[in-house]
């Protein structure tokens, strides 16, 4: 048994060896994961961290989703100042989807990442995450950067996911 | 206009995948557990297990991805954790964990490389890391026996993408 699909509905991908570009479906994924303890200073801005990943196919063919959790501790200035971009903050800037789950006690609290960037060429692209104040008044969302037993001896090792999905669109003029 | 694919394209076997998949998610599971659940303050407590059923052998990593609501957080801090057949990845952050009598909740993110095909038991529960008593949250899937207006359940997605 086989079945017909319409040309208007999936191309064949230019890069060899990849599939065809199905518009809703994931075509590719990134895993990225961190389980190093980290602390972070008070400034007007900063990076939390940094990832990578490819991108295989076309900024006409497909869009990115960031999908994220990272833990975070020890400060009691929780607030929505969190920012994040991909290829430097002129690129592909976004300050959304990144939601602070009270980072004021030692609990397994920090950020949640939840994103879409769109017109995103081919190639390896770096996405990063950090914060900014809007005032300009010195802050940090977070003292701590994946916490663990020697925030309080009761915590496990935690750590940072990443999951990137590359999913195909049909008409990127109507996003 | 159209054009034919074959099936050997758009199909997948049970334990391998043609390569023109690699990156896609080949197969997908959702569970729901709208149970009220009280946890226990024991150092390791699991709070509820379900089975998936993995079709693409060590050739797809899974992902879970869940959002559990909860109910009087109690100031106390156990990690999370998700066990897949015995083996524990220590994940989760949780929302307002300072709600003694009030509401929270706990947001999962995990992927699991090199997992065998078939019935795979995943569990959600807590455990300190210096085998202390003590417990994240009372309450999981809180209900109107904790206040009137709650209806809450958890969900967890699931996919398998091939690698």
């Amino acid at each position: 048994m086989s079945t017909r699909i319409s040309v208007d509905t999936i191309t064949q991908a230019s890069n060899t060896g990849l599939g065809p570009i199905i518009p809703g479906q994931v075509l590719y994924t990134t895993f990225r994961e961190n389980a190093t303890r980290s602390t972070l200073s008070a400034s007007t801005n900063g990076t939390v961290g940094t990832t990578t990943f490819n991108k295989m196919y076309g900024a006409s063919d497909s869009y990115i989703i960031i999908k994220g959790i990272v833990p975070g501790a020890n400060n009691n200035n929780t607030g929505s100042f969190f920012k994040a971009y991909v290829d430097g903050e002129t690129s592909f800037a976004s300050t959304y989807g990144l939601m602070d789950i009270e980072a004021s006690q030692v609990h397994s609290n920090g950020l949640a990442i939840h994103q879409a960037y769109y017109g995103m060429g081919t190639g390896l692209h770096t996405y990063t995450y950090g914060w900014e104040t809007r005032d300009g008044t010195s802050n940090v969302p977070f003292n701590v950067v994946n916490p663990n037993s020697s925030d309080d001896a009761r915590n496990q090792q935690t750590g940072t996911v990443f999951i990137i999905y590359e999913v195909g669109i049909n008409n990127p003029n109507s996003i | 206009m159209s054009i034919f694919i074959a099936d050997n394209v758009q199909s997948r076997t049970s334990s391998t995948a043609p390569p023109s998949m690699v990156g896609h998610i080949t197969n997908s599971g959702v569970f729901i557990n709208r149970t009220r659940i009280v946890t226990s303050a024991a150092a390791s407590s699991n709070y509820f297990n379900f089975t998936y059923s993995k079709q693409g052998g060590t050739s797809t990593t899974l992902v879970i991805d869940a959002v559990i609501p909860a109910y009087n957080a109690d100031n106390d801090l156990a990690a999370y954790f998700i066990d897949i057949d015995g083996t524990k990845k220590y994940t989760g952050i949780q929302a307002n964990c300072n709600a003694t009598n009030g509401s929270s909740s706990i947001q999962i993110l995990q992927f699991w490389t090199g997992l065998a095909s078939g019935s795979r038991t995943i569990t959600f529960g807590h455990n300190t890391a210096n085998a202390t008593s003590n417990r994240p949250v009372n309450i999981i899937n809180p209900n109107t026996s904790d206040d009137g207006r709650f209806s809450t359940g958890t969900v967890i997605l699931i996919h398998e993408i091939q690698q």
